[in-house]
């Protein structure tokens, strides 16, 4: 069992700056939770509280129904890896390994069968006699992954392991963590600044900002459904298309007026926006819901479409990421067609507007 | 790499300066290797002598030798004794000086207690006036210390061992200075892996620090071995005497023995050789590498 509980977790360093506020969070057993924001959110911060590096200011964290708050590291069951694998440097593969279980006093044919049981499943047994300084970037990240697992502990916690891989190894390495997920069943913390791993990797992602939690929810839950203008920005590549304006009636229903541009507010939108009339708003509309005007049909296709200067294409492959100004802040489109389009020219785009987000100007709160 | 023009004029101007800088350094010492051969004591005269003679080594190492009327002479060596008593004193004070302050590094570097930038800083402050300032205190202190624990008072070698450790701060500085360079996540994946803090301490960072250990094991040898001024003070004896106290001994006012006083100084370069190769395997960098990512 590895269920890991946070209770009002606070954390202030001497000097009274607070990193994480009242931080309440019940990881479940085999649970894969991702822990995501920018840097200084405090999601490493309440991970080294969980690990027990840090000491916790106020409230509790238990694992399994025992308060762990006064426990040392070891004394907790629990393994970690670190961005910058932190290997012991003097010693092979196989004894950083082993350390762990030497510490524990674990017999040296048991230590041996589970090294070579993690090795095997990470693939480095070739690697076992060869000190760290041997190897490349991800074999020590592979090597610290099995220093973890040949412990058998109730919670794995991950903080940041992939950022200093080069790009290709990173999607590898984040692969082969989903399938260790599978295969060993076991509680995972991880930490990430990249919303792209949170997103692939976690069964439940926890956003963070400035020590306060954002929203906890599945990674599809997290794009379609974001709590506020925070989360909507911070999820999602390109990010999210955010305009500021006002909320107008008209004779034909609602319109959301950025000023340079006015569309009009899907059905859907109506009830909740009816009491932002006459006030600002924020809106926003990703990428992937911005389509060609000339591809969409419907009689209030004109209603849904922005006119905007095209200022920069970046062809992706399969995707055609295109740059387009309305007026004054940028519009980002992700067209899957191959449609050449000039520099400089004006482009037509189609809003799905049943996909459009709206959130308060003042609090930043999801409207609807 | 292409090579300019003048390639080969600036490293013969290289060599130049190098091998300037040599025989500036080497001057002194086969000067004394030259006075130590040389009959009679003379300070002055060629390099090399024009007759070698063994006299002032045979005196050194106690060896029977033909005195200036002729007369055979056989003492036991004091040298040597001063020789045994430089290496004691100095291979304790600096193996306790490791001690003393690599915990006090790892204390000031890895943990987190009230005061911890004052007190380095105030080590720092008092190791700016030279201990030969505090000498008429430390015999005070050495004096009353000699009324409870005799063992450790004025003209015994504990007590010019306990003046000795006085001198730990710069090596807490040094030692600490290197600490802070590890990353810190190496010793917590040890915590983590379940080791206490002392295992961590003797298991992980230890062997990750040897150079810095090694460097100063070297420096407070070389210092203690040649230290004069608190071990003149501290020691009244003759046979409690170190060599650098010893040697001065041959200087008196009327006579300089130079011959002796420069067989003595060479003698007491051969322990600081010999550490300085002993340690000299330990002085290799990359101890880290491949720990964390570079």
């Amino acid at each position: 069992m590895g269920n890991v509980v946070l209770e009002h977790v606070n954390k202030t360093y001497p000097g009274g700056h607070t990193v994480v506020h009242d931080v309440n969070l019940d990881i479940r057993d085999k649970e894969f939770l991702v822990l995501v924001g920018p840097s200084g959110c405090g999601k490493s911060t309440t991970l080294r509280m969980v690990a027990g590096l840090e000491e916790i200011s106020g409230g509790t964290i238990s694992i399994d129904g025992v308060v762990v708050n006064e426990l040392p590291p070891k004394d907790r069951d629990i393994a970690m890896v670190f961005q910058n694998y932190a290997l012991y440097p003097h010693m092979t593969v196989y004894n950083n390994m082993a350390y762990g279980l030497k510490m524990r006093g674990y017999h040296k044919g048991e230590i041996e069968q589970r090294v070579r049981d993690a090795a095997e499943i990470l693939g480095i047994t070739p690697y076992l006699d060869r000190k760290p300084k041997a190897l490349s970037g991800g074999q020590r990240q592979r090597v610290a992954v099995g220093r973890a697992i040949v412990r058998k502990p109730k919670v794995f916690l991950f903080d940041e392991p992939l950022s200093n891989l080069d790009a290709k190894m990173r999607v590898q390495m984040r692969a082969e963590i989903s399938k260790l997920h599978h295969q060993l069943q076991t509680t995972i913390i991880y930490v990430t600044h990249d919303q792209v791993e949170a997103m692939t990797m976690g069964s439940r992602i926890v956003v963070m900002k400035d020590g306060i939690i954002q929203q906890v929810a599945a990674p599809l839950d997290l794009f379609h459904k974001p709590t506020n203008r925070f989360v909507a920005g911070f999820i999602g590549s390109p990010p999210m298309n955010f305009f500021e304006g006002r909320i107008e009636r008209r004779a034909e229903g609602l319109f959301f007026n950025e000023g340079h541009f006015a569309v009009k507010v899907a059905d859907a939108h109506r009830a909740a926006l009816e009491a932002y009339v006459d006030k600002e708003v924020a809106f926003g509309v990703r990428p992937g819901d911005v389509t060609a005007a000339a591809r969409a049909p419907g009689a209030e296709a004109a209603s849904r479409t922005v006119r905007a200067k095209v200022e920069v294409v970046e062809p992706m492959g399969d995707d055609v990421y295109v740059y387009l100004n309305p007026g004054h802040d940028m519009l980002v489109a992700r067209l899957s067609d191959a449609d050449v389009l000039e520099i400089g020219s004006d482009f037509d785009a189609h809003l799905n507007m049943e996909k459009t987000h709206f959130f308060d100007k003042a609090s930043e709160q999801t409207i609807v | 790499m292409i090579k300019s023009k003048h390639h080969k004029l600036h490293l013969f101007l290289a060599y130049a300066c190098l091998v300037g800088f040599i025989a500036l350094t080497m001057f002194p010492f086969l000067m004394i290797i030259s006075i130590s051969f040389r009959q009679g004591n003379l300070a002055l005269g060629s390099l090399i002598p024009k007759q070698i003679s063994l006299e002032h080594w045979k005196f050194v190492l106690g060896l029977p030798y033909a005195d200036a009327d002729g007369n055979i002479v056989q003492q036991p060596s004091v040298v040597l004794q001063w020789f045994w008593n430089s290496i004691k004193v100095a291979s304790i004070s600096s193996i306790m000086i490791l001690l003393l302050s690599g915990s006090g590094a790892y204390a000031f570097a890895r943990l987190r207690f009230r005061f911890r930038g004052e007190m380095l800083t105030s080590l720092m402050i008092l190791q700016m006036f030279p201990q030969v300032l505090s000498l008429v205190a430390i015999y005070a202190i050495l004096n009353v210390i000699g009324n409870y624990i005799p063992s450790m008072g004025l003209n015994t070698h504990p007590g010019l061992i306990l003046v000795y450790l006085g001198g730990v701060a710069i090596y807490i500085w040094m030692i600490k200075g290197y600490f802070d360079t590890i990353p810190a996540s190496i010793e917590e994946s040890a915590m983590i892996d379940g080791a206490t803090t002392f295992q961590t301490f003797i298991g992980i960072l230890l062997p990750m620090s040897l150079p810095i250990f090694a460097v100063v094991f070297i420096l407070s040898f070389i210092s203690y071995i040649g230290e004069y001024p608190v071990a003149s003070v501290c020691l009244t004896q003759t046979d409690q005497w170190t060599l650098a106290v010893g040697a001065n001994s041959f200087l008196y006012d009327q006579n300089y023995l130079w011959g002796r006083f420069a067989a003595t100084a060479v003698l007491s370069g051969i322990p600081i050789s010999v550490m300085f190769l002993v340690c000299q395997k330990f002085l290799v960098s990359g101890l880290t590498s491949g720990g964390v990512k570079g």
